[in-house]
């Protein structure tokens, strides 16, 4: 079998950091002893959340007794299928909705206490800001409410706008925005008090290609920022490419929490990818697996990823336009 | 097949859809205007009948867009917001806010303009209530003003209301014609201009309406709202005017000049004059006397005022005829009915009027009663023979003929027809007009306390007294039933008391005074004829406030003439 | 003008008051705590409500005490930008709308045009304005509620005080905008209504010769202009002035080609009057409190029979040369303005006003001046110079002098009015007499009267955010709508429900009306009975409770001032501040409460 491998990653625009995959053991210590030291940024003891109509009857409980620590510095992924409870628990912890039972701690205190806000920024599944101010305007009065000096707030403001892209955008009104910009304009305000803690809702969800990778990489970048992030979602992909730790919701219910690596880590297997491998040395390889005792699952070419051909696609479509495919064929 | 399925039921759709077009537009399709401003299309049915029962807005009076737009304003609850500026109104009118009051009221007729109460109660409100707090006479002329321009108002909103116009009429005679300041709102009606122009937009009108100065008089102006009104109420069948009795409706424009002609007596007009001005009042009134009037209790059977001589006439003529198919029978049916009676009121009926005492009096008018109700028709059925038959159709005729002189009586006991017909002949009368020329000649030269004359040109109260006294005798003599009149005499008696007590200072009157017999019929007391000599101090009582007051009427009356300063 | 009730003096007014409201928030603060706990204990059982109830209160403190203004001005601005663009034009447009139909339907020939149209003007302003703040304050937290952009904010380290605070403030800019607007607009459109003058021409005028009137004087009658014409008066040099007619007058002055009138005169005031204390004397001679009635259905006036020693007598109190001081120097005259109702029992002379007197007397020394008699003229405010010097009655040598001789040394002196026809009345109320001192400006005055407009609006705006934190949009419109129709007729509900009912309360008055009985009939006694009144009564009550608990706005209201020409008291403006600042301070606090105990993501 001809190994030609494709796995020749070319850089996008963002700064792309090394595929965490390959490089699990080294993570896997260094997360061991981030557990170890770092502190408890959010900590939930059995809270429940019960949905009661208007007459008190009880409704639906979203939420059973949920037990739940999140540490400074990773990120958190909150994964569920749809009605489990994981946005009721992002509400429980931003103090947009009262716990039943139990109690919701976020850097020590209780999830409704306003104060804690200053440090935590909050972006919605969909954005809810203001349609008739503009980029500018939005960030400048979501500025005000923190305690900024008018100086670094403009500068903020202007760093963000950059940095999300938005820049051709800025003194257009929101709601001439596409789902994309707007996402990313949500992403600016959760970020304008530059906080310790980002709360993600379905930060990928409705996205294109090209967005998705960019919040990824984004996250992954405030995270090396020593930045604590929570995020919510149900697209199974997204959590395990940015997320250290998970947890699964089902019906409420606590279902399985890790990290990722260690949860996913197929224990009794060994994945091996080299390249510029002869033919000789794969029958040398097949043999010694025989020999062991360890039986060969599978032994082909590995496929680039559906994302990485989208990207280099797009990518070489904006460098050369007109150019069209010729129906190319393996 | 479901498309080809769902298309047939597409069409048939359609064209049920189509098919309720029809009617609709038969229905409900607008009146439209044709090219040259005449009428257009008539219009669906709908239109139709709005047009032809008035119901519609343009039918009912001008449409005002302020009015319109007010309305729409209050979104359906125009109920509710009358309420709450009746509650305004009455609020204002007890705190006396007249400023308030007027705009409320204002706004109340914007939303209620087909509303005829309001109209009515509110320019009543305006010019009797609201005017009388006012001290000022001008002001109070103003306000009465005030209340029956909105009341003419009114009659533009509601063009098929001949009471509105009624009461305007009704309004312009009362509240300037008869009010206390009667003296000073007819001067100040005569020049005020700009209100004949306001008026003239609504009835436009000429000299027609002038008094003998030659400025419109209040009295006659009343009159052509009048006269409007009469004729919008003639013009359609289904147009009325509520409660109130034709008899009373139509009798304002005749009377009008009546009260006319005395008023200009009262200013001092008399003479040619004013006799022809009493002509033209009683052509009026035998004009209202030969309108025909529906009869009590809706009889169909309508009656003429001025008919009452020419059918008491026909029903005497009517039952000599009956009588003359057999004479004697009735008299005959009267003893048989008499002798039914009791035998004390057979006694009674017998006694010479004269001589019968009190009780007997009563018993016999009880048999004078039952001789009276045997009727036409019973005589009739009694004659026998080939007569009867005659007598019969005589009977029911004679019959109707009394049920109409019943109708005519009672209409004359609300309205006294003959009474008035009489007095305007009485006041054309040259003797009659004489005594009141000189009479309030001489009123004048009281005032002046100028008691005796200085020159034939200029005679004293004195003089003028006597003539004027002289003359009404002869009147007297010519009209007898004058002494009948009670107004007149009593207004007679007190100008001769003036002229005892103070121009002849108490002297008594001499045995040959014209107006003796008057004076006894209608003692005052002011003019108490001495029986001792000692009763002449006592019944000599200074009549104070009764100086003033005529004063009064002469002074208003007296700066009426020249150009005024109003 | 008609004043009912006494304005109190500033303090002692702040005094009381202060002491009720304390009174009254610390009930509403114990009630609302124990129905707090009462809602705590329910859902989470007593012992765990205790700790809720504490936790809230605590919250609650170190909310109010950390709001911070920076944040407030945030909210306000955004709640300001997002109004801005929508409904100011709208309403705007309205108001030009209602100023064209005004001259429609408005009637300059009242006797009284600027009283029409000032009233007009304002209680437009009032209503437009009311509606306006109405619309923004119902609409705008649920809306945000309900589209979820109050994630964004909540999620901010806000506080609920600052989001309830922040759109008050937010709203009445945009109030004060359009008041503003609407306040120029108004007053350039009332000024602008009433101009007007009259043409005069020389032959138009002719010699008095009537006595009474110098030599070389001329009269004659304007042009009909705006419905009426005035009679002007010239004297030799042909200056003069004209009668007042429809509330005004114009000055004539003589010009090259003729006369010239200027414009209308009086009819934009602002009066000062220095009011007394007014006192009777019955015909007899003796004091009395009241005068006597005669008959009119408005007990505000009694009445003073004519040629009997009954009197009215005003005692003025603080008064002073320098009180009545012009621009010109020292006053000649002492002013005094009357506005007498007369009752008639006879006519009398129709075409003449009937007649009283005035004489001032000093409450010290008893010494009275002159008697001065004056026609009455009633409904027009009749203003009456009294010449300061004076010969003595007692002594013909003497001159007296009123600011000297007849003021008290504590500046206190007494009016006497008499009738002086017999068998007619006057009647007064205390504020029919007072002292005139000098006018003040009648645009400052104008713009006071916004004041009590926009302390309605900033209400309204209040008890809008208050409602919307806890209701749904359409919910707080009528619930807003409701306070804003009790506030405009708190007076009437007052008497609806304490004065007496005749036919029973609604309960009561729905049972008569099916079973057709009359007002009168009593209904068959028994348990039903007791309980149709029982539950009248508690209606009432709570009505009553109610109508005490929303804002009474005709407090607020001085339109009766401006349109009577009368400077509005800054007593009485500070009075209105503080009570709208007491109210809106509890109407906030409340929805404070009602947001911070809301889950905003349900």
């Amino acid at each position: 079998m001809a190994s030609k491998s494709r796995s020749k990653r070319k850089h996008s625009a963002a700064t792309k950091p090394a595929n965490p995959k390959p490089a699990a053991e080294p993570i896997a210590a260094v997360a061991a002893e981030k557990t170890a030291e770092s502190e408890v940024v959010i900590e939930t003891r059995n809270l429940s959340k019960v949905y009661r109509d208007f007459w008190g009857r009880q409704k639906v409980q979203a939420l059973k007794s949920l037990d739940l620590e999140v540490r400074k510095g990773e990120i958190f992924g909150l994964l569920g299928p749809n009605g489990s409870g994981k946005t009721t628990t992002i509400k429980l912890l931003l103090g947009l909705l009262f716990p039943t039972s139990g109690e919701a701690l976020v850097f020590g205190t209780d999830a409704s206490d306003v104060a804690k806000n200053e440090r935590i920024g909050y972006l919605p599944e969909e954005s809810y800001l203001y349609k008739f101010l503009n980029a500018e305007e939005t960030l400048d009065f979501y500025g005000r409410l923190f305690k900024m000096s008018g100086v670094e707030r403009r500068r903020r403001t202007a760093e963000l706008i950059d940095k999300v892209g938005l820049r051709w955008a800025r003194r257009r009104p929101l709601k001439e925005y596409s789902k994309g910009m707007t996402r990313r304009i949500g992403l600016a305000q959760a970020l304008i008090n530059d906080p310790d803690l980002i709360l993600l809702d379905e930060p990928t969800t409705g996205l294109d290609p090209i967005g998705i990778r960019e919040m990824k990489d984004m996250l992954v970048a405030l995270r090396d920022q020593g930045k604590t992030l929570v995020m919510c979602s149900h697209l199974l992909a997204d959590v395990q490419d940015v997320c250290d730790r998970i947890a699964i919701l089902h019906q409420g219910e606590l279902k399985e929490l890790g990290r990722v690596d260690t949860l996913l880590q197929l224990s009794g297997e060994t994945e091996l990818r080299i390249a510029n491998l002869s033919d000789e040395a794969q029958q040398e390889i097949k043999a010694v697996i025989e020999r062991d005792g360890a039986k060969l699952i599978s032994s082909k070419n590995p496929t680039t990823t559906l994302e990485d051909l989208f990207l280099e696609i797009v990518r070489d479509s904006e460098a050369r336009p007109g150019r069209r495919a010729k129906g190319k064929s393996t | 097949m479901s498309e080809h399925r769902s298309m047939i039921r597409w069409m048939i759709y359609m064209g049920l859809i189509a098919m309720l077009l029809v009617p609709l537009v038969w229905l409900s399709q607008p009146a439209t205007i044709g090219a040259n401003g005449g009428r257009g299309s008539p219009g669906g049915k709908l239109a139709q009948m709005r047009t032809e029962e008035h119901l519609g807005e343009a039918n009912l009076g001008k449409i005002d867009p302020t009015s319109e737009t007010l309305k729409l304003m209050t979104f359906g609850m125009r109920g509710v917001a009358v309420l709450f500026l009746w509650n305004k109104a009455n609020r204002y009118k007890k705190e006396e806010d007249w400023d308030g009051l007027t705009a409320t009221l204002e706004q109340m007729t914007l939303l209620q303009p087909h509303f005829v109460s309001v109209w009515r109660y509110q320019s009543w409100n305006l010019a009797f209530n609201v005017a009388a707090e006012f001290d000022d006479y001008r002001v109070r002329y103003f306000y009465a003003k005030k209340g029956i321009t909105f009341l003419m108002d009114g009659t533009v909103y509601n063009q098929r209301e001949p009471r509105m116009l009624w009461d305007v009429g009704w309004m312009m005679n009362q509240k300037i014609g008869r009010s206390d300041e009667r003296v000073q709102f007819r001067r100040l009606f005569a020049v005020d201009e700009e209100f004949h122009d306001l008026i003239d937009d609504h009835i436009p009108f000429g000299n027609e309406v002038d008094g003998p100065r030659g400025k419109p008089d209040n009295w006659l102006v009343g009159r052509q709202w009048y006269l409007k009104a009469e004729k919008l109420y003639e013009s359609d069948e289904r147009i009325n005017i509520g409660q109130m009795a034709d008899l009373l409706f139509f009798e304002q424009s005749a009377k009008c000049r009546i009260n006319f002609a005395e008023a200009i007596e009262k200013d001092g007009t008399f003479g040619e004059v004013a006799g022809n001005t009493w002509k033209k009042a009683e052509d009026a009134w035998r004009e209202y006397g030969r309108r025909e009037m529906p009869g009590r209790a809706g009889r169909k059977q309508k009656h003429r005022l001025g008919d009452l001589e020419l059918h008491v006439a026909q029903f005497k003529k009517l039952r000599s005829q009956i009588d003359a198919l057999q004479p004697g029978l009735r008299k005959k049916m009267e003893q048989e009915k008499l002798t039914e009676l009791n035998d004390d009121v057979q006694e009674a009926y017998r006694t010479a009027e004269k001589q019968r005492s009190p009780q007997q009096s009563g018993l016999a008018a009880d048999a004078q009663f039952q001789l009276d109700r045997i009727s036409d028709k019973d005589v009739a059925e009694r004659i026998e023979g080939k007569n009867q038959q005659q007598a019969m159709d005589l009977a029911v005729d004679a019959m109707n003929e009394v049920l109409i002189i019943n109708d005519i009586e009672h209409s004359h006991s609300t309205v006294p027809y003959q009474t008035w017909l009489e007095r305007c002949q009485i006041e054309q009368s040259p003797h009659v007009l004489a005594g009141r020329e000189h009479l309030y000649l001489g009123n004048q030269q009281y005032e002046r306390a100028q008691f005796d004359s200085d020159s034939e040109q200029n005679l004293g109260a004195r003089q003028q007294f006597e003539r004027g006294f002289a003359a009404w005798a002869r009147a007297f003599k010519e009209h007898k039933s004058l002494i009948e009149d009670r107004p007149i005499c009593e207004d007679l008696v007190t100008v001769v008391a003036i002229y005892r007590n103070h121009v002849l200072d108490r002297k008594e009157l001499p045995d040959d005074f014209p107006l003796l017999e008057i004076i006894k019929k209608y003692p005052s007391e002011e003019l108490r004829l001495p029986e001792k000599p000692g009763d002449e101090k006592k019944t000599e009582k200074k009549p104070v406030d009764e100086k003033p007051v005529k004063a009064e009427d002469r002074e208003g009356e007296q700066a009426a003439k020249p150009a005024s300063d109003e | 003008m008609v004043l009912e009730s006494d304005i109190p003096n500033f303090l002692p007014w702040l005094l009381d008051q202060a002491w009720f409201f304390v009174r009254v928030v610390f009930a509403l603060f114990c009630g609302s705590l124990l129905f707090g706990y009462l809602v705590a204990a329910i859902r989470n059982g007593p012992a765990k409500g205790l700790i809720v109830t504490r936790q809230v209160v605590v919250t609650a403190a170190v909310d109010l005490l950390c709001t911070s203004p920076r944040r407030i001005m945030a909210l306000a601005w955004l709640s300001f930008k997002e109004s801005i663009g929508q409904r100011l034009v709208v309403a705007f447009v309205l108001f030009l709308l209602i100023l064209m139909f005004a001259g429609w339907f408005l009637d300059p020939d009242s006797p009284n045009p600027g009283r029409l149209y000032l009233s007009f003007v304002l209680s437009a302003t009032n209503g437009l304005v009311l509606m306006l703040a109405l619309f923004l304050s119902s609409f705008s937290l649920p809306g945000d509620i309900k589209s979820r952009t109050i994630y964004t904010i909540v999620t901010k380290p806000v506080r609920r005080s600052e989001i309830v605070l922040g759109r008050l403030l937010g709203f009445t800019a945009i109030g004060t905008l359009l008041l503003a607007a609407t306040g120029v607009l108004s007053y350039v459109f009332v000024v602008r209504s009433l101009d007007h003058t009259h043409e005069i021409q020389p032959s138009d005028l002719s010699l008095i010769e009537k006595s009474g009137y110098q030599p070389g004087q001329k009269q004659g009658q304007t042009n009909y202009a705006q419905k009426h014409r005035h009679l002007v008066t010239v004297d030799g040099t042909g200056n003069g002035s004209t009668d007042i007619q429809h509330g005004h007058w114009h000055e004539v002055t003589r010009t090259k080609s003729g006369y010239e009138l200027g414009p209308p005169l009086g009819v934009l005031a602002a009066r000062v009057p220095i009011g007394g204390r007014l006192s009777f004397v019955d015909r007899e001679g003796k004091q009395a409190d009241k005068g006597i009635s005669v008959g009119k259905e408005w007990t505000y006036r009694s009445y003073i029979a004519g040629s009997t020693l009954a009197t009215a007598n005003w005692q003025f109190e603080n008064l002073s040369e320098k009180r009545f001081s012009t621009s010109e120097g020292p006053p000649k005259s002492l002013p005094i303005a009357l506005s007498l109702s007369v009752f008639r029992t006879h006519k009398g002379k129709i075409e003449r006003g009937v007649i009283g007197s005035i004489e001032l007397r000093n409450p010290d020394t008893q010494l009275t001046s002159r008697i001065y008699t004056f026609r009455v003229r009633e409904f027009v405010l009749h203003e009456i110079d009294i010449p300061r010097r004076q010969i003595d009655k007692a002594d013909p040598d003497r001159a007296i002098d009123i600011y000297d001789d007849l003021i008290s040394d504590d500046g206190r002196i007494e009016v006497i009015i008499r009738c002086e026809e017999g068998g007619q009345y006057f009647g007064m109320a205390q504020a029919d007499v007072y002292l005139r001192s000098q006018d003040a400006s009648f645009a400052v005055n104008f713009f006071k009267g916004y004041l009590g407009i926009w302390l309605q609006m900033v209400i309204v705006v209040a008890l809008g955010v208050m409602f919307s934190t806890l209701l749904s949009a359409p919910v707080t419109m009528m619930a807003t709508m409701a306070s804003i129709v009790m506030g405009m007729f708190s007076d009437y509900v007052l008497e609806l429900a304490s004065g007496p009912e005749y036919g029973g309360g609604p309960i009561e008055s729905l049972i008569r009306l099916l079973t057709q009985r009359n007002m009168t009939s009593p209904l068959p006694p028994g348990m039903m009975k007791s309980m149709v009144e029982t539950g009248d009564s508690a209606y009432l009550f709570a009505l009553r409770v109610v109508n005490f608990l929303l804002p009474n706005f005709s407090t607020y209201s001085d339109t009766d001032y401006i349109v009577n020409g009368f400077n509005v008291p800054a007593g009485l403006l500070l009075q209105h501040l503080l009570s709208a600042a007491a109210y809106l301070l509890v109407v906030c606090l409340i929805g404070y409460l009602f947001l911070k105990t809301r889950e905003v993501a349900r």
